[in-house]
């Protein structure tokens, strides 16, 4: 039998892009993760992988809960009330914005009452690095004249990577639909001018950033991920819960912002870190599959030679002998 | 008046008395003086060795100009007199000179000498018309049988010829030689030709006994005027260079440069000092392949003649340094430089770069690097450059001193001069505020060469692999240059101001040590 993440890492399988379907869920929605967004508010079996500690989306998340509770958008009892939202996120690219919008969405939809019409929920997905502004515009032309034309009473839309100067477009929607349907418009962009042009315009916009991830963030990301995909163990894997990776590795690679098997430096995002892991515990697999033992097991591994196995993330500094 | 009498009569035995004693010493006084001048003319006419150099007959365009021909005479003289301060050329100390540890200088040819200088000063100059003087001297010099040397120049056209002889009393015709000097371009230059063919004839002379008389036989007169010409411009140089620009520097190494490059493209050198003065030459215009080349070529020559050369052999091992000085970063420098080559003498695998320079309360002044660039030995003479960048004995620039895990310093020989200057990064003005994440900071690497980063993060604790020990450079900068080698180098804001010391790589990536608390943890002050 050959080695898989059980035996490699004590791993129901690798947490940072699972290769199987998670808790029965559809295959594209955990398909790639480690550089996708949680789809949340298609599917409430993904909450399993979101890190609600993340301290970014906490607090956006916290938030907006208190701004949508006063106007009566209540979890218990689920309500809804009347107002439009338009909520903007910001942050590099990779951050988590995407995520972010989905969960805020999906709060949303939690607070519909029973036995009312369910939220609808419209997704535009655009590419800031490959489309032009006159055709950002024109798909949030054809996103209104949907919305318009479906006529429900809630919708949701999740706008996506909206470049600064299509936020003219995103402004003319708001201000259309106001008198069409009560709405909760949040879109996400990485362009550092879009803070510019909000302020431009006279809409009041909720507005929250991502910041680059904090070494605190990436081990509550880890154990987050670990807690849904790690299988008891015998051995003394459980004294190290982040095996085959360290926690202060970790984060110290964050902190320092140069991680090992990245292809960039500086501010650590979540993707890159989600890539990075996911590569890692790959790479090792496939290193232990080269070394033909399929004997190899991880729970036959006495703990003292644990440490030995870990895999480091942050890059290994040495000093460079002239040669 | 018996009285007026008496004094008379003692006035006159006074004036008896006084006047014949007087006379006597007078003329023994000359006597002596006339037995001396006696003495020593009898002297010359055995040993005398002056050379007589006749006013020469000058021929202006088929006219004769007689001041001419004598200023050609003095022409000729001069250029000996100098040819003969070239061949005894030294490096006379100045006693009052308080020089720099370690100042570096430029080798001077040191030929072997060749003959009393004082012989050339000795020259004597004809002189015209007839006078008793001149007449006794005619006769004197025909009595002390000198070499004469009398001639002809004619200026015709652009171009002036020479034709001269030196006669020796009482050899005939085995006392005869004789020049002809066609097409020289002016007349310095057909005086210091036939100069230069005088000058040999008398060092090839049996009576120099010089070991290098067949060498001075065997050369041709043409080869040994371009010789002169190359030795007399790096002399020039050699003398001058602290004091010349670049550009004139270069001009007179070219000047060098032109007649030996001539003189090496003959299928034969007849005169082995030319491969020396070649190397020298090379090793001034930092060829130093062909300078090693060449003085290997005299250092052969050396070994077949069974003699040997301590100056040529310090020469080889010079050139051989400074061929691995390729870039100013591995080069040798006095004043000392920041961002340079330093390591230890024993270790000669320990190799990095000073950092920056600090000076104690005491005035103790200490150049500051990574601890693993200055080797694991205590006590032990740090050079610049380092062994691996051709660093000797002779580039000691001090004593390893006090050491921490990551840091070395080195205590600074007393008479070390030093600047504060990165080459190419202009000089370290004190310390760098901490850095924003992406602002630009500076290094020197060792490939001569200004590489620029960004800071990627600042003051974290990074582990650093040392050997089998990690070490933990706490406050750490992580910045993107890209060095990777340049331990205990330093990298500055691009205004200047120390960052830190380079103390490990990875990748493209590197850490940078903060050196600002160590120094103050040392009680030191930086040099800025």
């Amino acid at each position: 039998m050959a080695t898989g993440y059980k035996e490699a890492f004590g791993l129901a399988d690798n947490p940072f892009g699972p290769t199987k379907a998670v808790l029965g869920m559809p295959l594209p929605l955990t398909a790639n993760l480690q550089s996708r967004p949680l789809l949340l508010h298609r599917n409430a079996n993904l909450n399993q992988l979101y890190c609600e500690s993340l301290s970014s989306f906490q607090d956006a998340c916290k938030e907006l809960e208190a701004v949508i509770e006063v106007d009566g958008y209540t979890a218990n009892p689920p309500d809804r009330g009347g107002t439009s939202y338009m909520v903007s996120i910001a942050g590099d690219r990779g951050a988590g914005k995407t995520t972010l919008a989905c969960r805020m969405i999906q709060m949303m939809l939690e607070r519909t009452p029973q036995g009312a019409a369910a939220w609808q929920v419209e997704e535009l997905f655009l590419n800031s690095t490959q489309q032009t502004l006159s055709e950002q515009l024109d798909k949030l032309k054809a996103l209104e004249s949907k919305v318009i034309a479906d006529q429900r009473e809630y919708v949701c839309i999740l706008v996506d990577d909206l470049l600064a100067e299509a936020y003219s477009g995103i402004a003319t929607l708001y201000d259309n639909l106001l008198s069409q349907t009560v709405f909760f418009l949040v879109f996400t962009s990485w362009d550092p001018k879009m803070p510019e042009q909000i302020d431009k315009a006279l809409h009041f916009v909720h507005r929250f950033s991502i910041p680059p991830l904090s070494p605190d963030d990436a081990v509550a990301f880890v154990t987050a991920r670990y807690q849904r995909f790690r299988l008891p163990a015998t051995n003394g894997v459980a004294a190290m819960p982040l095996f085959p990776f360290d926690e202060q590795d970790i984060r110290t690679a964050v902190a320092v912002r140069v991680i090992s098997g990245a292809s960039a430096t500086g501010p650590v995002s979540l993707r890159m870190f989600a890539t990075v892991l996911q590569a890692a515990l790959l790479k090792r697999l496939k290193e232990i599959a080269a070394g033909n033992d399929p004997a190899f097991d991880l729970a036959a591994i006495p703990v003292a030679q644990l440490q030995a196995l870990q895999i480091k993330v942050a890059q290994a500094y040495e000093i460079v002998v002239r040669k | 008046m018996a009285a007026s009498s008496a004094r008379r009569m003692s006035g006159k035995q006074m004036s008896e008395l006084i006047i014949p004693f007087a006379t006597r010493v007078l003329l023994s006084g000359v006597l002596l003086l006339l037995a001396g001048v006696f003495v020593w003319q009898v002297c010359r006419m055995w040993f005398n060795q002056s050379l007589v150099l006749a006013p020469f007959d000058f021929l202006e365009a088929g006219t004769p100009s007689p001041t001419s021909g004598e200023q050609f005479s003095r022409m000729v003289r001069a250029e000996l007199v100098q040819l003969a301060d070239l061949y005894s050329a030294g490096v006379v100390a100045n006693q009052a000179a308080v020089p720099a540890s370690g100042a570096s200088t430029v080798a001077p040819m040191e030929l072997p000498a060749l003959f009393d200088v004082s012989f050339f000063e000795s020259i004597e100059l004809k002189a015209y018309g007839i006078e008793v003087g001149t007449m006794f001297k005619a006769l004197r010099r025909h009595l002390e049988s000198p070499s004469e040397i009398t001639g002809s120049v004619t200026h015709q056209g652009t171009a002036y010829s020479v034709f001269a002889e030196s006669r020796q009393s009482g050899l005939g015709a085995k006392g005869v030689h004789r020049w002809n000097i066609q097409y020289a371009k002016d007349l310095p230059e057909a005086s210091r030709k036939f100069a230069c063919n005088v000058f040999r004839l008398l060092a090839a002379s049996d009576k120099s006994k010089h070991p290098d008389a067949m060498l001075y036989r065997a050369v041709d007169d043409e080869e040994f005027c371009l010789f002169n010409v190359a030795l007399a411009a790096y002399d020039q140089y050699r003398q001058r260079k602290s004091l010349l620009s670049d550009a004139d520097a270069a001009a007179l190494l070219a000047q060098a440069e032109k007649p030996l490059t001539s003189l090496l493209n003959q299928d034969v050198v007849h005169f082995p000092y030319v491969h020396k003065l070649a190397a020298l030459v090379f090793n001034e215009q930092k060829k130093y392949d062909l300078a090693e080349e060449e003085i290997r070529l005299h250092l052969a020559w050396l070994k077949r003649e069974k003699r040997s050369e301590a100056a040529a052999q310090e020469l080889l091992t010079q050139i051989k340094a400074k061929s691995l000085q390729k870039n100013p970063a591995v080069s040798r420098h006095r004043p000392l430089l920041p961002g340079t080559s330093v390591g230890s003498l024993t270790d000669d695998k320990a190799a990095g770069m000073i950092c920056c320079f600090a000076r104690a309360k005491d005035g103790t002044r200490y150049a500051l690097s990574a601890a693993t660039a200055l080797g694991t030995s205590a006590d032990t003479r740090i050079v610049q450059p380092a062994v691996r960048d051709g660093g000797t004995q002779a580039d000691a620039i001090g004593q390893r001193d006090k050491t921490t895990d990551t840091i070395a310093l080195v205590k600074l020989d007393a008479l070390m001069t030093l600047r504060k200057d990165v080459p190419d990064l202009g000089a370290i003005g004190g310390f760098a505020p901490k850095l924003a994440d992406g602002a630009v900071v500076v290094a020197y690497g060792f490939d001569g060469k200004r590489h620029e980063g960004k800071v990627i993060s600042s003051g974290n604790t990074v582990p650093v692999n040392v050997g089998s020990k990690r070490v933990d450079v706490k406050n750490a900068t992580v910045t993107s240059i890209d060095t990777g080698e340049e331990l205990g180098g330093p990298v500055l804001t691009p205004d200047g101001k120390l960052v830190g010391m380079i103390f490990a790589s990875s990748g493209n990536t590197t850490v940078v040590l903060p050196v600002e608390q160590v120094l103050k943890d040392m009680g030191l002050e930086l040099i800025k």
